[in-house]
């Protein structure tokens, strides 16, 4: 069986001032289609490293990455952009929406570098992915206009609309109150359980790990548990 | 590319204050680009319809070899004679880019009033000729104001034997004011008592100014002329040596039948070297010894040329001034845009998006900061050109004889070529800017880092 993710022997170190900090440390794992699951550990741990490796929007210093059986090493610029934009849906802390398009028009944004899809086939997907968020009355109002957690609503919406095999989701609650991300993890788990997209999200938040099916704890760039 | 263009047309909405800032900078940029260069075009053509026309250079001067430099001193061994013109005219009359064609003799001596003399400088050409340049279409849009004669009729319309024009100038100083025309009987005083008191106004009666110089055989010689009309050259240096007359007149003067150049008008000012080149070629054949001058050699026109040298090295640089000025005004707009987008340009990369696609968004944004405020800034321009023009503003010229309007004349073609430049430079600039900006991983750039 393919595996949508499988990660061997991630290396990654930054550099600090003078001094070298292992961000990865020989980190390997793969994640299963359907799967729904947490990247735990402390800030500093790596888990947004190996998320980023994983998105294809950072390289390793030594390891693989291969998304759908397929190693990234390899790939362009322009094939990353590509495998990204088809396969991989992000959801990011601070939400990232483009404040002057409205909610439908960022919800769009990632269809509109497909040239297969005629306009009107881009807007209807998009509508449904706002739809699937419970959305629809917001449609044309603009990011500033909504709450946290409807914002992180749209992300969510704007992850799925392309219909990718992983969504990648960087602490989505860390920016909102207890109630709302108990609200948005569940909304996570029921499109994971709808459409089986694989869902990969980090956080740090411990009662929001007992939601999740399975957790991989990260310390110091390394797999502890 | 459409979903891009939206983006940045509302981009320029994000930081109003700071886009209106910018395009108004850039918008008086670009009127300052489209004022400088309509004057410069302005002060361009009225020196052009100044030298060519009505100095009578033409666009293409034909001496006899060496006649150019040798010829007032030694006029009967440097001029063009009869049997040479003779070879030359059928070569210029079969050219079809010829407009206009016309001999000219030039020459000097004294000019008296029968008491006193002063010296002259004098252009012979036939009246047509003459006249001909003097409402030449080029003439009357861009200089009207030289258009003559000030008073007195044309010497094709004068009735008089030997007329002449004669500058104001050299005028006052004989203290000429009638016309052969206006004279009420035919006859005159002469000799004039020169120690009376009323002399002066003996004067100003008669239309009669006796002319003397050395003729082509080196011997004194003299001739009455009659006064047909008065004019004011440009520049203030002839005002009081000038004058024109008929090619008669002046060969009765010089007693020659020969002339010193052959000025030609061209249809179009652009075909002068082309022709220029030809009939040098054509004449070389045929053996004819004469020299050829376009009308933009300096030896021909040194005003003209220099001043419009000086004009076209301080226009550009002021044009390149102000260019760099607005570019930098945008480019710094454009800077601050990236600066605080960093992250949204890697949440654009993260989303699939490419670095060209990135580049193309900030381009479409710089070029339409710069392309509104490039257009709001010419049509600025035509309408403080309009103003200007409407309010008949006249300024004293270092050497002009007569004060001139100050004119100003951007015209469409010049404020959408300027506009281009605009453009290009703003594209230039902005992809220097992102070319340092857009290269991190979409992960640095999600944590706000450019580097």
């Amino acid at each position: 069986m393919t595996h949508v993710v499988k990660v061997m022997n991630l290396q990654k170190k930054y550099r600090l001032g003078k001094t070298d900090v292992i961000a990865l440390n020989n980190v390997s794992l793969a994640v299963e289609k359907g799967e729904f699951m947490a990247i735990a550990g402390a800030s500093g741990s790596g888990k947004s490293t190996l998320l980023n490796m994983i998105g294809c929007i950072d390289t390793p210093d030594q390891g693989s990455v291969f998304i759908n059986g397929k190693d990234t090493s390899g790939l362009s610029e322009v094939e990353k952009s590509s495998l990204r934009n088809k396969n991989i849906g992000f959801v990011f802390q601070t939400f990232n929406l483009i404040p002057v398009f409205n909610i439908i028009e960022n919800v769009e944004l990632p269809l509109t570098i497909r040239p297969e899809l005629s306009s009107k086939d881009r807007r209807e997907l998009a509508i449904a992915a706002v739809q699937a968020v419970g959305l629809e009355r917001f449609q044309l109002q603009v990011p500033d206009k909504l709450s946290g957690g409807q914002r992180q609503r749209v992300a969510i919406a704007r992850a799925l609309v392309t219909s990718p095999s992983l969504v990648l989701a960087d602490e989505p609650t860390a920016n909102l109150d207890s109630h709302t991300a108990t609200m948005i993890l569940d909304l996570m788990l029921e499109l994971n359980q709808k459409t089986k997209v694989t869902f990969l999200f980090s956080t740090h938040d411990e009662k929001l790990m007992g939601r999740v099916r399975r957790i991989i704890r990260l310390q110091d760039g390394e797999i502890v548990g | 590319m459409k979903t891009f263009a939206l983006m940045a047309l509302r981009n320029l909405f994000r930081n109003p204050r700071r886009s209106l800032s910018t395009a108004v900078a850039a918008a008086c940029g670009f009127a300052g680009i489209a004022l400088t260069i309509g004057f410069i075009v302005r002060t361009s053509e009225y020196l052009y319809s100044s030298s060519v026309y009505l100095k009578h250079t033409g666009h293409i001067q034909v001496y006899a070899r060496g006649g150019l430099d040798k010829y007032l001193s030694q006029p009967s061994k440097f001029s063009l004679t009869p049997e040479v013109l003779e070879k030359i005219l059928p070569i210029i009359e079969s050219d079809s880019r010829v407009e206009h064609w016309g001999k000219f003799l030039v020459g000097s001596g004294l000019a008296g009033n029968g008491c006193q003399s002063f010296p002259f400088f004098a252009v012979a050409s036939d009246s047509k000729t003459l006249g001909w340049v003097k409402t030449h279409p080029h003439v009357k849009t861009w200089a009207p104001g030289l258009i003559q004669p000030k008073s007195g009729v044309s010497l094709s319309e004068s009735q008089a034997p030997m007329p002449i024009a004669l500058a104001t100038g050299l005028a006052r100083r004989l203290g000429k004011s009638l016309t052969f025309s206006e004279r009420k009987d035919s006859g005159n005083d002469i000799p004039f008592d020169c120690d009376s008191e009323s002399v002066s106004s003996d004067f100003k009666k008669d239309a009669n100014v006796q002319l003397s110089g050395m003729d082509f055989s080196g011997n004194i010689s003299m001739i009455d002329v009659e006064i047909a009309n008065y004019f004011t050259p440009r520049l203030e240096a002839a005002n009081n040596l000038a004058i024109e007359t008929t090619l008669p007149t002046l060969q009765a003067l010089f007693g020659t039948e020969d002339v010193t150049y052959l000025a030609v008008f061209l249809k179009n000012a652009r075909d002068t070297q082309k022709v220029k080149e030809k009939w040098e070629d054509l004449l070389k054949k045929n053996d004819i010894q004469v020299d050829l001058f376009a009308y933009d050699n300096p030896e021909i026109a040194p005003d003209y040329v220099n001043t419009m040298r000086f004009m076209y090295t301080m226009g550009i640089l002021i044009i390149l001034i102000v260019v760099g000025v607005v570019t930098v005004g945008i480019a710094n707009s454009v800077y601050l845009n990236i600066m605080e987008r960093i992250k949204e340009m890697g949440t654009l990369l993260a989303m699939g998006f490419t670095r060209r696609h990135i580049r193309n968004l900030f381009v479409l944004e710089a070029i339409f900061l710069s392309g509104m405020a490039s257009a709001f800034g010419g049509v600025l321009a035509l309408v403080v050109a309009a103003g200007v023009n409407h309010a008949k503003i006249f300024f004293d010229s270092p050497g002009e004889v007569e004060p001139i309007q100050f004119l100003l004349t951007p015209s469409w073609p010049i404020v959408v070529g300027a506009w281009i430049f605009v453009q290009v430079s703003v594209v230039l600039a902005t992809f220097w800017i992102l070319g340092k900006n857009n290269k991190s991983n979409p992960a640095q750039m999600l944590s706000g880092d450019s580097q």
